[in-house]
């Protein structure tokens, strides 16, 4: 059975926890607290500040429905930095993020691994709403 | 030359090849149906106005051509939702040598919509995630009924 919970929760602390996730967190102006849920993210504003950048918030992509192939769930990490910083920071961090989801197996609490992951890179955006530049960092799981 | 002869044979082979991949591109056009329908029924969008969920439209795109009806027809409800919204797409961008599916709605804050709080209200993608097999089933079943008919 897939743990969806399970997994979103191994990916995030991959890189919230994980020896794996060190050179990562360095990169990140807040270090672990510039890891959040995407979901959070509209609770920030004048009165609770966003984590100094660079930031990663992480949000679930959808299963595909169709019956004719595997489940390949999805997460992606929206990386922001500051306008003045360009994408240059964003471009350093996209492989130190696919080093620490690769450098060691992701483990689930029942002793399963997940399978292969395949990563998937965003065009260069920016979300006018915040203020910031991203881009993404999708992981797909192809096998639980 | 004769009719029945090799030439015959090449002409024969390249008909079929012209009808699949015109029985692909009905299949597509049926997918994006499909397509439309799914993102249409997305939980992300804002529904503040109405205007991107009722124009979000799916269609085919073949050598840079497409239904234009379609196209009209969403850029209308943009417009009749959220006067002033409307924005018609620019297919140049899009494949001119292979059929292509083109998924998007007809506002013009259609992008930064998407892209807002990483994608909170992004119908597209996760739409795209969960459904775009169906593409490819659509072509593949309309590749077969046509090699069987």
């Amino acid at each position: 059975m897939i743990d969806l919970n399970a997994i979103a929760t191994l990916l995030f602390n991959r890189l919230a926890l994980d020896a794996a996730g060190s050179a990562v967190r360095a990169q990140l102006g807040a270090g672990a607290n510039g890891l959040i849920h995407a979901q959070d993210l509209a609770g920030y504003g004048a009165d609770r500040p966003l984590p100094t950048r660079m930031l990663l918030a992480l949000r679930r992509g959808r299963v595909p429905t169709s019956e004719r192939i595997i489940r390949l769930p999805s997460w992606t990490w929206w990386i922001y930095d500051d306008p003045g910083q360009g994408y240059y920071r964003i471009n350093q961090l996209i492989p130190l993020l696919e080093q620490a989801y690769t450098a060691a197996p992701v483990q689930l609490a029942s002793g399963n691994v997940l399978g292969t992951l395949q990563f998937d890179i965003g065009d260069e955006t920016s979300d006018p709403v915040l203020g910031l530049l991203c881009c993404t960092f999708k992981i797909v799981v192809e096998a639980v | 030359m004769s009719d029945n002869g090799f030439d015959g044979i090449l002409a024969g082979l390249e008909q079929l090849g012209r009808d699949i991949e015109a029985a692909a591109v009905r299949g597509l056009a049926n997918g994006a149906a499909q397509i439309q329908t799914a993102a249409r029924a997305s939980a992300a969008y804002n529904d503040d106005s109405g205007a991107t969920r009722a124009s979000t439209v799916a269609f085919v795109v073949v050598g840079g051509g497409a239904d234009g009806a379609a196209i009209d027809a969403a850029l209308a409800e943009a417009e009749q939702n959220r006067p002033g919204s409307g924005q018609a797409i620019e297919l140049s961008f899009v494949d001119r040598d292979n059929p292509r599916v083109v998924v998007t709605a007809m506002t013009n804050y259609v992008e930064p919509l998407v892209v807002k709080y990483a994608g909170q209200n992004d119908f597209l993608g996760p739409t795209m995630d969960s459904d775009a097999p169906r593409l490819m089933d659509a072509a593949f079943a309309a590749i077969g009924q046509e090699l069987s008919s």
